[in-house]
């Protein structure tokens, strides 16, 4: 499809003159994007991000650890710095962006309350409110981040390649989402299409019926020239690499969906987990493929995107009775771009003994998310406080100093 | 001429698990895999058999028995494809939901905590004296009874989960002599079993309650704790107020819902009546349908009457809408704010599905879909005067009958029900 019908579905046909002119304005500072990958279910960070200098980790994990860092051996983790390892599994995805100073993680990191309860902790990380005000439900901090972009002249729009739209990312500014992969179906021609345009002409759905058609459009067309690709006999991908890599291509060709979000499930391993190999091994091999398919398929915007994984909170310290993790508190946050200044770990860390758990069970949490978060925003789109404020109320952005 | 393969043969869940454990003691690991494969099929094939039924059942139900199934399975969701479930999945439906969704409350908590299929979904399975997994003693009193904001404790959690051990299924091979302390102990009922070897038989505190440790009658203790307090009652009651009359109940109505359950002992039917009874008072709330309400209103519509014959691809297009029936992956079952389900991609996808419909009705009629006649009867002229004046003019424009239809079922009138 041609960007204009693109942007006739997206901002209506009274836009077009205006915006079209915006699209070829240089790329400035106001043009970094922003994606966020939401791991459901609560992935279990210490099997991931290893604490393999904590011999309490292995104390408490007798099935479920993964092995200290030993080049010799292959089923081990991989050292990243004198406390904290890689599981094996990320090697091959993530080692190169460690190495290059692409990546960072953020161990004790997590929420400013206590929930355990999956639905409850995912709704109030996404809607990003003080802790003490997390009940009242209205918007997403990424919905309040393109609020704020609004004024910028690239007019940052928000994409979400989920099949519903996720609570980060509903409120003020309407927001296109669709899965990525497409069942067949009926072919909607344009005039067929204008129909359903005046359906809604007028009507408080307008809007995001309009981004719905656009966005929908958009996947088809990647989805055919991802075949024409296949056909010349380019391998093709699977799993979260496979929608990783149909994520970056549209976001790399549209610059104006410029927050993206997508999410993840399946990772509440109550019983066998599995260490250096089983299920989450594989749920991790997939995401680190992902992340990878993700920035190369971006391009060049892969310079000035920011990647943030995130989970809803981490799992208990020790193992339980079936060799899995029940529901915990601190997790590790990991942050991912081109333009990082990372290849470290960051944030405060402490010492894990059986008394320095919190409530004797789960990793504390010492960097609260949105404080990670807002650091990252300021620097990122130059914003100062009154922005983040309004963002995360009551938060104290910290400066990582990956920029 | 290649001979066609027969379809699967659809397995009770006694003869799934005698074969998979009979595939268990296969010497390699290549000839399980090999012997798995047409069991598992034979096991995705009940369970879609009886989705395909359930759904057909819905369509043609005039009552609001499907409806409340639709309902108390949510409530108490469960996935069938963790663990590979299919052959429980029907009995979950027909002996823990059916027979309780208007009886007692306490009754239908138990029938659900006693099926294989939670048992296992929530990794109770796995849960055993000394070997704490505390999955589904959270999500009991989460989702099932007290709601998240129910006033307990990770202490209750803990104490929850130690009392549910030992709630499993028969092993197999099966015990063939008990140790004479455990025998009068043990409780079977078709494939669940209370194992006394796996229970915790410690006292426990829970909500302020001493349970002394008994064995199965403690089930029945939790059952009456969790039923009788007020948050259950709370919890529940909401849940049916946005059900049964949309998504901003009266508070005043759930209150009195809550109520009600509490004085009738959690009397379903009597909470159901009076929701329906006060709301017919109320001015009607127009709610944004979630797919399940979107895709068999318009099956409906378009059968003006008729009876559906074969659920065809519908299961699909459920599928393809987010909201695959009784296929929600985890516990907390699908939303039933309207508003949740709204959306840029699931309006596209409405739209496109909508001519899906159209052209696929014969299929699930069995006859032909006259679109003109269709369109002509009483039903959708009902429907047409309820539309705004553009989306009547709208639906006029249309170049044919069937895109006449299609557009009806995509315009923002019939979004909301």
């Amino acid at each position: 499809m041609d960007r204009r019908h693109f942007l006739r579905l997206a901002l209506g046909s009274a836009a077009l003159t205006a915006s079209w002119r915006l699209w070829s304005l240089p790329a400035g500072s106001t043009d970094s994007r922003l994606i966020l990958v939401f791991l459901r279910g609560a992935y279990d960070s210490l099997s991931a991000v290893v604490p393999y200098n904590d011999p309490f980790y292995y104390e408490a994990r007798p099935t479920l650890a993964i092995p200290r860092p030993n080049a010799r051996q292959q089923d081990s983790s991989i050292l990243l710095d004198n406390r904290w390892a890689l599981h094996p599994v990320l090697g091959d995805s993530l080692l190169p962006f460690w190495s290059s100073e692409q990546l960072a993680f953020v161990p004790f990191s997590g929420t400013g309350f206590v929930s355990r309860s999956h639905f409850q902790a995912q709704d109030w990380v996404e809607f990003g409110l003080a802790p003490s005000d997390k009940k009242s439900v209205s918007t997403g901090f990424l919905n309040r981040l393109l609020v704020e972009l609004k004024a910028s002249p690239m007019q940052q729009r928000g994409v979400s390649f989920t099949q519903a739209l996720p609570p980060s990312l509903r409120g003020d500014i309407s927001v296109a989402n669709s899965p990525v992969r497409l069942a067949a179906a009926q072919n909607l021609d344009d005039s067929y299409e204008q129909l359903l345009l005046n359906l809604y002409q007028g009507h408080s759905l307008e809007k995001i019926v309009r981004e719905g058609l656009g966005l929908r459009q958009e996947i088809r067309q990647e989805l055919k020239e991802e075949m024409v690709a296949a056909s010349r006999g380019a391998a093709p991908a699977s799993g979260f690499a496979l929608d990783a890599s149909r994520i970056g291509n549209i976001m790399q060709e549209h610059p104006e969906y410029n927050v993206g979000f997508v999410d993840i499930g399946g990772w509440d391993t109550h019983n066998n987990q599995g260490a250096v190999q089983g299920d989450l091994a594989k749920k991790l091999a997939g995401l680190g493929n992902g992340l990878d398919a993700l920035a190369s398929s971006l391009g060049d915007d892969w310079n000035k995107t920011l990647v943030v994984v995130i989970s809803e909170f981490g799992r208990t310290f020790r193992e339980n009775g079936s060799k899995g993790t029940d529901h915990g508190h601190g997790s590790t946050l990991w942050i991912m771009g081109g333009g990082l200044k990372g290849g470290r770990i960051c944030g405060e860390q402490q010492l894990l003994t059986a008394a320095t758990l919190h409530e004797q069970r789960d990793i504390p949490v010492l960097n609260e998310y949105r404080n990670v978060l807002g650091g990252l925003f300021a620097q990122l789109y130059g914003f100062n406080k009154a922005n983040l404020e309004r963002i995360f109320p009551q938060s104290n952005p910290v400066d990582l100093k990956l920029f | 001429m290649n001979p066609v393969s027969s379809p699967p043969q659809l397995i009770s869940y006694t003869d799934y698990r005698l074969k998979l454990a009979e595939i268990r003691q296969l010497p390699s690991d290549g000839q399980r895999r090999e012997a798995l494969k047409p069991v598992h099929a034979q096991g995705r094939a009940t369970a879609t058999a009886f989705l395909e039924q359930s759904l057909l059942k819905a369509l043609n139900d005039t009552t609001e028995t499907e409806s409340l199934i639709w309902f108390w399975f949510n409530h108490f969701n469960v996935f069938w494809l963790k663990g590979l479930l299919g052959p429980a999945l029907p009995l979950y439906v027909e002996q823990a939901i059916r027979p309780h969704i208007q009886g007692k409350f306490r009754e239908l908590l138990l029938a659900t905590m006693t099926q294989p299929l939670m048992i296992i979904y929530l990794d109770n399975f796995f849960n055993y004296a000394n070997k704490i997994n505390e999955n589904y003693a959270r999500e009991l009193l989460e989702l099932h009874t007290l709601g998240v904001d129910g006033g307990y404790t990770q202490k209750d959690v803990q104490e929850v989960a130690r009392l549910l051990t030992g709630f499993g299924l028969r092993p197999l091979p099966p015990v063939t002599q008990w140790p004479a302390k455990f025998a009068p102990l043990v409780k079977e009922q078709g494939e669940f079993m209370f194992d006394p070897r796996r229970h915790d038989f410690g006292s426990k505190q829970i909500l302020g309650h001493k349970i002394e440790g008994s064995g199965y009658t403690e089930l029945e203790q939790l059952a009456d704790i969790l039923t009788q307090h007020p948050a259950t009652a709370q919890h529940i009651a909401r849940k049916l107020c946005l059900y049964l009359v949309g998504e901003q109940p009266d508070p005043k109505l759930v209150k009195q819902a809550a109520q009600t359950f509490s004085d009738t002992q959690g009397d379903l039917a009597a909470v159901i009546t009076f929701i329906q009874q006060q709301s017919s008072r109320l001015p009607a709330q127009k709610t944004f349908k979630d797919p399940y309400r979107w895709v068999t209103s318009s099956i409906r519509l378009l059968a003006t009457g008729r009876p559906i014959q074969s659920v065809g691809p519908a299961l699909q297009w459920l599928n393809t809408l987010g909201q695959p029936l009784f296929g929600r992956h985890t516990p907390d079952g699908y939303s039933l704010k309207g508003t949740d389900w709204m959306g840029a991609g699931q309006m596209a996808q409405r739209f496109e599905l909508s001519l899906t419909l159209v052209n696929t009705m014969p299929k699930l009629l069995q006859q032909r879909l006259d679109a003109p006649a269709t369109l002509a009867h009483p039903n959708l002229k009902q429907l047409m005067s309820t539309l705004s004046p553009n989306s009547q003019t709208t639906v006029k424009q249309a170049k044919k009958p069937a895109q006449a239809l299609a557009l009806l079922l995509s315009s923002p009138e019939f979004m909301y029900g």
